[in-house]
């Protein structure tokens, strides 16, 4: 859901151009803004492909501490990272098609607690058990065993104290495995039904218009955007070779007086809530935006008009 | 270029350098407006995106830039683009392409041949960032100490101090330790409070969890800095009792790693030092000048005694990171460290206190700038490997690509531009293996941790990065 703002705006808002919190204007970036990575391993082990923007894992803070863990106990895992300014604190909830896992906590019969430095082994693979990892991070010692399509876990824990144990656990659960007692508890993950996501405007059609022209341009605008301004002079001038609408992310009276406010004098609707869900990102509607529309079909989002007469000319 | 780089080879003089690098601020210029071209709509430039209705971000840089002759220049470049796609779906394609530059009059590209492409598309993403709208944010700071958390401040934890199945949260801002207690699942929601106070003075670095008193639930250490001695914090059930670990622990630390390190049953205490006020060592590429890893051994009673060490087998670092497991199969854990500006450590211990640095025996001691460490089963095979964070740089690729120098101090200046690093556990030692697994490129890495995702019984590796973000986005 993109991020309700103040007043009467829906969603969106206006991107920031005064300086980042604590930073200094003058002084230029040392590595920074740069993307978060996620490499996914195939199961067959093949060559890791780098999937951070791809599944969600996607920011430009300046990141120092990760977490994985499952924090909302739907059994895959989620992260939390700290970054060293604004925001300071991202979390991202895994919602993705998760296969099946258990996780598994230990309780040694004496030696180091919770199992510290033992090691779970699953199907040939090893699991540590482990206090800290990353950077400045600590973790429950819970070792967390994705198991593919696999219904169950054949797990052997192998104790600091030497014991070995062999235990089965069905998937979808985490479990707490006692030494020498086997599985002494064990709780289902819970079922968390992932929220449909909101349909992209790839059509006219989704957006409640229908094409009166070859081409048609949209402009979306919240009032007091001084960019979504600035696009003004700049769609005026190609109002009478295309259909120009723009859409407010408000309702009502509101809409018209904000479409006023910043000089549109052409078609005005509200934007479809849905529509500025599926094109924010982490929440925030990144304005200005214009869509270019032909035969009704979406053919370039700009961030801007700097390139419209070029994509215009293209045939 | 890494800023950390070029001081290296400032102390390591490459001829013509500066006459490189100010040829390659115009290209550079150059690519940036391609890519701005780009992004802005237009398709009539170099990159093979023509299908890509929406490009949100755009990178474009030289690995590696030769001479100009006769008023053309060849590279050999390493691009990334990512958007949306007709139907929304997310969008990453990225390569390696080898370009010829027209250079009589500005920089253009006159030829693109791909050697390496990748394309990744989602029609949904896995993840949805909600730290907001779960409450999970930390209070605004004033000015200065904002300034000094930023730098300063990185500690994040969860655990699950209530032994109820649910992890709490805790993460560390200026001298304070934030707790915040999960009051919902479904939409996620947590509730934030203050947990604990370093003086206001100090701040706080790290925190470290786990059963210190052995009473079955999960105590807390805090570190600090600049000269602060660490606070355990003794979870008794409804609230947590601040206990000072000894005076002679009093420094300056990054964070804390707990560990049952002598086999004795107590959790010791292994304290990261790191002088963030310090500047630089005067050896970027082994630093013998930082401080030693303070280990402490525990005793019953939550007592702890310095475990003396030898400063042969523990030299100064400048210690970043550190990862306690049983990489060995020892049936005891041992203590892997990173370390900033030189090789890392992995230490072995005896049930008798004896300490052993065996990291260049096993070919984990990894040169490089290394900021974090992880462990875990990247292959498989029943043995745990080691992810280690370190930085990749493109420019630092390229100059140290460029460099006039000695074949030894080529390949070290490689290895620190090269990123991170992979260890596969082999028989007898470890073969890194990042770059052939394509898991190296993570820029300026802090926390890079192995975890399976997608739980399809693979581990993936997740990397937060990135140093120092202006509003003036050139980058020195």
């Amino acid at each position: 859901m993109a991020q309700a703002t103040a007043g009467e705006q829906k969603r969106g808002s206006i991107p920031r151009t005064a300086p980042v919190e604590g930073s200094d204007d003058a002084t230029m970036s040392f590595s920074g803004w740069e993307p978060k990575k996620l490499w996914l391993t195939p199961p067959d082990g093949g060559q890791s492909t780098e999937c951070a923007f791809t599944e969600g894992f996607d920011s430009r803070a300046d990141g120092r501490s990760l977490v994985a863990a499952d924090l909302d106990g739907d059994g895959d895992l989620d992260l939390l990272m700290r970054n060293r300014a604004a925001p300071k604190l991202q979390l991202f909830e895994n919602e993705g098609p998760s296969g099946r896992a258990v996780e598994v906590e230990l309780v040694p019969d004496g030696g180091s607690p919770f199992g510290e430095g033992a090691r779970v082994f699953e199907s040939g693979r090893a699991f540590p058990v482990v206090l800290a990892r990353g950077y400045a991070t600590s973790v429950d010692p819970v070792v967390h065993v994705g198991l593919g399509q696999r219904a169950k876990a054949s797990l052997e824990v192998r104790w600091r104290s030497g014991a070995v144990e062999q235990v089965e656990v069905p998937a979808g659960q985490r479990v707490r495995v006692s030494e020498g007692q086997g599985v002494t508890a064990s709780r289902p993950f819970v079922d968390k039904p992932a929220e449909a996501a909101p349909p992209f405007p790839a059509s006219l059609g989704a957006l409640g218009l229908t094409a009166s022209a070859d081409t048609t341009v949209v402009q979306l605008f919240l009032k007091g955007c001084a960019p979504c301004a600035a696009e003004v002079p700049a769609l005026r001038a190609v109002e009478k070779r295309v259909q120009l609408v723009s859409l407010g992310l408000h309702e009502g009276a509101a809409l018209t007086e904000a479409a006023a406010s910043l000089g549109i004098t052409w078609a005005v609707s509200a934007l479809p809530a849905p529509a500025a869900d599926a094109l924010s990102t982490a929440g925030s509607l990144p304005l200005p935006i214009l869509l270019v529309y032909r035969k009704g079909a979406l053919t370039r989002v700009l961030p801007g008009p700097r390139a419209l007469e070029a994509v215009l000319a293209e045939p | 270029m890494s800023v950390l780089l070029a001081l290296a080879l400032a102390a390591n003089p490459i001829p013509a350098l500066n006459t490189l690098e100010a040829d390659n601020d115009r290209v550079e210029a150059a690519f940036d407006a391609l890519c701005g071209a780009l992004k802005d709509g237009r398709r009539d430039g170099p990159f093979p995106v023509q299908g890509l209705p929406w490009v949100t971000s755009c990178s474009l840089r030289a690995l590696t830039l030769g001479p100009i002759t006769r008023g053309t220049q060849t590279a050999h470049v390493l691009w990334e683009v990512e958007g949306r796609g007709p139907s929304g779906e997310r969008t990453s394609e990225r390569g390696e392409a080898d370009v010829t530059l027209a250079r009589t009059t500005g920089v253009v590209v006159t030829s693109w041949a791909d050697t390496w492409r990748e394309t990744v598309r989602r029609e949904r993403p896995r993840f949805v960032e909600r730290a907001e709208a779960a409450g999970v944010v930390l209070p605004r700071l004033d000015v200065v100490r904002r300034t000094e958390a930023e730098s300063y401040s990185g500690g994040l934890a969860a655990l699950d101090v209530t032994r109820d199945g649910v992890p709490e949260l805790f993460a560390l801002d200026a001298n304070v330790v934030y707790r915040f207690d999960r009051i919902s699942a479904a939409p996620l929601r947590y509730q934030r409070s203050v947990l604990f106070s370093l003086p206001k003075a100090t701040l706080a670095t790290g925190l470290a969890g786990g059963d210190l008193d052995r009473d079955g639930d999960v105590d807390l250490l805090v570190t600090g800095y600049p000269a602060v001695v660490p606070v355990v914090l003794r979870n008794d059930g409804a609230s947590f009792t601040p206990t000072p670990l000894p005076p002679a622990a009093r420094g300056g630390f990054v964070s804390a790693v707990l560990s049952d390190l002598d086999d004795d049953g107590d959790l010791d205490v292994a304290l990261l030092p790191y002088d963030l006020g310090a500047g630089f060592p005067w050896d970027m590429l082994e630093a013998p000048d930082g401080e030693r890893l303070r280990l402490l051994r525990g005793g019953p009673g939550v007592t702890f005694t310095p475990w003396r060490l030898d400063p042969r087998v523990v030299p100064g670092r400048w210690t970043l990171a550190a990862v306690s497991a049983d990489l060995l199969g020892l049936n005891r854990p041992q203590l892997y460290v990173a370390n900033d500006f030189g090789s890392n450590d992995l230490y072995v211990f005896t049930a008798d206190g004896g300490v052993t640095n065996q990291a260049l025996a096993l070919g984990l001691d990894d040169p490089g700038n290394g900021m974090s460490a992880d462990v875990g089963d990247f292959d498989g095979d029943g043995r745990l490997d080691v992810a280690v964070a370190n930085m990749f740089s493109k420019a630092g690729t390229r100059v140290v690509g460029a460099a006039q120098v000695s074949a030894a101090l080529k390949a070290r200046l490689e290895k620190f531009a090269r990123g991170n690093t992979l260890y596969l556990a082999r028989d007898g030692g470890f073969t890194e293996v990042a770059a052939a697994q394509g898991v190296n490129r993570g820029l300026w890495a802090f926390g890079t941790v192995l975890a399976d995702v997608n739980d399809d019984g693979r581990l993936d590796v997740a990397v937060a990065n990135g140093f120092l973000s202006k509003p003036n986005r050139k980058d020195l």
